[in-house]
């Protein structure tokens, strides 16, 4: 197993360096340095110097990917592509246009944003799973189809409708929590609440739907026929037969998606006012801030082949058939 | 005998009307083996589980009683009826495989069986657990208990459901096809255990099979099964003797085997009626050849004629005239057959110089991959060796057990699997080496079909374009009217009628499906057919139709076969020469004759023997112990010897040499050096 994550970690460096040319080459179809030196030197005092003083400032005066002047593998190094990039393979992002830190940014925000999106997942996959397994328990019957209706319902609205409902409801009508902020430690629980219940809220109706399939179609293989001619119980075949067995699909979706949390979420933070990495995202592109942008685009990268990794780990965990060699 | 199982008029449905077990009644003895025999699609599974009540939840029990030592168990409560499940009657089903919990250990699962019927935990369970796995024959029973099904082969998957069967020491147990999936000489290990095992408990087996052989081996008595009736039952020596049913005789008339090399076997034309559209006579009369007008209007009654014994036809009902007088009628088969040996003869004084295609020392060898770099560790040798030619007009069989490399063999010689080593030459020109272009057209030369027609075939594609699918990509018939002409005889040919042309492979049955394959290998004019196990997928009277055009084919055409099958009674059929392949290798060659009846090698013997015969009792029989070794570790010196019953101490060094027995009878084995 340590020689196969091994190997996937050394297939991530490829990746992570198509990821980088990709990103850099779409922000710059778009822009040029020229455009970054006017946007972040204002309209007025613009004048040639100060966008060529300002290029060389923030190292943007080098050619974008490839320089013909310098010699041997220089005419690779000495690009902006390459100065931009080597760093981030040690994690160091450098500094956004405003001349912050992006690596200590993205450690102080990384807290808000893990305190809304941990919650959310962690209950929302109990209460998905334990709703899916009630419509199965009673598949066939009028509460499982009105379980199944409930979830299309609650799937076919929209995201936007639950974050300005439930903060219209919870908070304007009822004062019960803020509408919107953060603060730190133990005051943090009345910012959460909300946002947690929502972002939950937002997912069962999908989530419990495609779980109920998967438990539907684990009940209809011929293991689970064995164990009930055993003379197993119903719900016991649902506990012990297919809930582990179910388990294998609904991790292939679930795993992979945890380090990702780290990230935040871009919309609910941008409601709730949440000082996470989702909204800090969100004001980088606002900004055209292209170190911000390639370090999260980064950042996003290398957390979502961690979690295909993590996935193909717990898959040992569960699955006894798989070896990972 | 006591009475333990008794089912009264049971008649089990779909939820939105068709009947597929209609008004079945039967019962069974203590310690005895009742089978359920019928084709695919006939209830006989239905009827299990309704038994057990492990119905789908689209299927009913409507009426009936099904009394268990007196006890009407459609009755009990669902609480009770779990007593029952896995206490009193245990099951066993089809796919070990698959019927097994794959995340669950072996230990695990049987000892949920102890718990729950025998009240045993921890210790005494596991205890229990290595005795039942002892029982049912299982070498090393402590270390397997700790293993997950996966690590298990076929046949000890089998056996695991068994020892979970007998842990609630059961008084009936219900075996739907427990032997299908495996290979003969695992089958022939599983139904020793079977019948040892029932000896030892004095239990009753309810035992489902389409496979007559089966029958013969286990059965005490037989009910036939037809479209959701019983249309016999007998003792099994009364049923074998003479069997009552036209739709029983024409099962016995379809297996192809000993003494009817030369002639068309009786297939049964068309196939078994869909349940919700069954004729409103006789559910068999479409099919009869003995059918007159009554079997198409009036439904036949049950006529007892012994104790236990009965059919379901008009020819038997008592007092009528015509009956009599249909019992005799000769059917069509014996005079399209005498035509066909009049052809065989003619092409049998034929000589063949030339073979059309010759393969020397063929080797298929799949690396296996370790560590970070994926540096190759070893190799499975899937085909090691091999060496055939087949000449125009012929048909080779190469037989032997699953993952013996018989598939890879018919893939590497259309080039579909790249081989390591060796020489194929088709029509004297060496396929292997040969670059894209060029391969192409020697393509059309060769063609295959595959085991499983329903995965075969483009589900989204209709029947004239798959059939013109191959056509276009080898230039054959290159303007559209020649094409559909092309197609329309082709469809002829296979013995389909030409409105189907513009139809979808899910609307055909099996053996249809399997003749659309075959229209569409021939499409090309290939010389060569490679028929990967044509049959085994489907039922037996099915399975004789395709002989049957097969053989038809072959003399029209001059087409010549590899056949790969592991059914060695089809292979007798069909076959001229016979290649048996053991891990990779071919250990005995020659003529069907001399393979099939002077077999030398202890293999081919073995082989021969496990194969349950509907005649031969008490024949000499060689049981082989194990299973079939991994290609990717093949034993030392002769790959067999650890099965093998004459194993001496050269074969554990040395991998024998071929020995010539007849001029084209050649054995790798010791004992003839």
């Amino acid at each position: 197993m340590i020689a196969y994550l091994i190997r996937r970690i050394l297939y991530a460096i490829p990746i992570l360096i198509g990821v980088n040319l990709l990103t850099f080459a779409l922000f710059f179809v778009v822009n040029t340095p020229d455009d970054m030196a006017r946007m972040q030197l204002g309209i007025k005092r613009v004048t040639p110097e100060a966008i060529a003083k300002w290029k060389e400032q923030h190292g943007y005066d080098k050619p974008l990917l490839f320089s013909a002047k310098a010699v041997g593998s220089g005419k690779l190094t000495d690009t902006i592509f390459f100065e931009k990039s080597a760093s981030m393979f040690v994690l160091d992002f450098g500094y956004s246009d405003d001349g912050r830190n992006i690596s200590r940014e993205i450690q102080t925000r990384m807290m808000p944003s893990l305190a809304i999106a941990l919650p959310t997942f962690f209950v929302g996959l109990l209460i998905y799973i334990t709703f899916a397994l009630l419509m199965t328990l009673f598949r066939a019957t009028a509460l499982d189809i009105a379980g199944v209706a409930l979830c299309v319902v609650l799937m076919s609205v929209s995201g936007l409708f639950y974050i300005i409902g439930g903060q219209f409801m919870v908070s304007k009508l009822w004062h019960w929590v803020p509408i919107s902020g953060y603060a730190g430690g133990l005051d943090s629980i009345k910012f959460v609440v909300l946002p947690v219940i929502i972002g939950v809220a937002g997912g069962v109706g999908s989530s419990s739907r495609w779980y109920r399939t998967i438990f539907l179609e684990e009940i209809g293989k011929d293991y689970v026929r064995t164990a009930r001619a055993k003379g197993v119980s119903e719900l016991r075949v649902l506990f012990r037969h297919v809930l582990k067995n179910a388990m294998i699909p609904i991790l292939t979706g679930v795993v992979v998606v945890i380090p990702l949390l780290f990230m935040g979420s871009l919309l609910t933070e941008s409601f709730f006012g949440i000082p996470g990495l989702g909204s800090y995202t969100i004001d980088a592109i606002n900004a055209q801030d292209f170190g911000v942008v390639r370090a999260m685009v980064f950042l996003g990268s290398v957390l979502y082949i961690a979690g295909l990794i993590l996935t193909d780990v717990s898959y040992t965990v569960v699955d006894p058939r798989v070896r990972l060699q | 005998m006591t009475e333990l199982l008794k089912v009264e008029g049971l008649v089990t449905r779909l939820r939105n009307g068709a009947r597929i077990v209609d008004d079945i009644s039967f019962h069974i003895c203590q310690g005895e083996t009742f089978a359920l025999l019928g084709e695919s699609g006939c209830g006989k599974s239905v009827t299990a589980l309704s038994l057990l009540r492990l119905l789908p939840d689209s299927v009913q029990v409507e009426s009936g009683a099904v009394r268990l030592e007196g006890v009407d168990i459609l009755a009990l409560p669902e609480r009770e009826m779990r007593e029952v499940r896995g206490g009193k009657m245990a099951m066993i089903f089809q796919e070990p495989g698959l019927s097994l919990n794959p995340v669950m250990t072996v230990g695990e699962q049987i000892a949920e069986a102890l718990e729950l019927h025998q009240e045993l935990h921890g210790a005494a369970a596991h205890a229990r657990c290595v005795e039942l796995l002892d029982q049912v024959g299982i070498p090393d029973a402590l270390r397997r208990l700790g293993e997950y099904p996966f690590q298990l082969s076929g046949g000890m998957k089998q056996r695991v459901m068994i020892a979970m069967a007998l842990a609630g020491r059961p008084k009936l147990l219900v075996a739907d096809e427990p032997t299908t999936a495996l290979d003969v000489t695992i089958q022939a290990q599983v139904l020793q255990l079977l019948r040892d095992t029932q000896r030892q408990n004095g239990m009753a087996l309810l035992l489902i099979t389409h496979d007559l052989g089966v029958v013969s081996e286990m059965a005490h008595q037989v009910a036939v099964m037809y479209a959701g009736h019983i249309v016999e039952m007998a003792y099994r020596e009364k049923l074998f003797a003479s069997p009552a049913h036209p739709y029983t005789q024409k099962l016995f008339a379809a297996l192809p085997g000993t003494g009817r090399n030369g002639q068309l076997l009786a297939a049964i034309p068309g196939s078994v009626p869909p349940l919700h559209d069954l004729p409103k006579g006789c559910r068999f009369a479409p099919r009869c050849d003995k059918a007159w007008e009554l079997c198409h209007e009036q439904a036949p009654g049950w006529t007892t004629q012994e104790e236990g014994q009965g059919v379901r036809c008009h020819l038997y009902a008592t007092g009528d005239a015509a009956a009599s007088e249909k019992l005799n009628v000769k059917s069509e088969t014996e005079k399209q057959s005498e035509a066909l040996i009049a052809r065989e003869e003619n092409i049998s004084h034929f000589t063949f110089p030339v073979p059309l295609l010759k393969v020397e020392d063929l080797q298929v060898h799949f690396p296996i991959r370790k560590g970070i770099l994926q540096r190759t560790a070893g190799y499975v040798r899937a085909v090691d060796g091999v060496s055939l030619s087949i000449p125009a007009g012929r048909t080779l069989a190469l037989v032997g057990e699953s993952g013996c490399g018989k598939t890879t063999v018919g893939k590497t010689l259309l080039q579909l699997i790249k081989p390591g080593a060796g020489s194929v030459r088709f029509v004297g020109k060496e396929l292997i080496g040969l670059k894209a272009q060029e391969l192409r057209k020697q393509r059309a030369g060769m063609q295959m079909v595959f085991q499983d027609p329903y995965a075969s075939l483009n589900p989204k594609m209709r029947v004239a374009e798959i059939l013109e699918e191959g056509m276009d990509a080898l230039g054959i018939a290159n303007n559209s009217d020649k094409r559909q002409r092309r197609i329309d005889e082709l469809l002829e040919q296979v013995g389909l009628a030409q409105p189907v042309k513009w139809r979808y492979p899910h609307e055909f049955s099996g053996g249809q499906r399997q003749r659309i394959a075959i229209a569409r290998a021939l499409a090309v004019n290939p010389k060569l057919l490679i028929c990967d196990e044509p049959t085994s997928a489907l039922d037996v009277s099915v399975q004789a139709q395709i002989l049957n055009l097969l053989r038809t084919l072959q003399q029209e055409l001059s087409l010549s076969y590899l056949f790969i099958s592991h059914n060695l009674a089809v292979v007798e059929y069909l076959a001229h020469e016979v290649c048996v392949m053991y891990l990779g290798r071919i250990v005995e060659r020659g003529s069907v004759e001399e393979v099939l009846h002077y077999a030398r090698h202890p293999y081919t013997r073995a082989l021969l023997s496990a194969v349950p015969r509907i005649d031969g009792h008490g024949a000499e029989v060689v049981r082989l112990a194990g299973d079939l070794p991994s290609p990717a570790n093949p034993p030392q010196g002769c790959h067999f010897h650890p099965r093998c019953p004459h194993v001496m101490p050269v074969c554990r060094s040395e991998y024998p040499d071929a020995t010539d027995i007849s001029a084209t009878h050649h054995v790798h084995c010791h004992l003839y050096m």
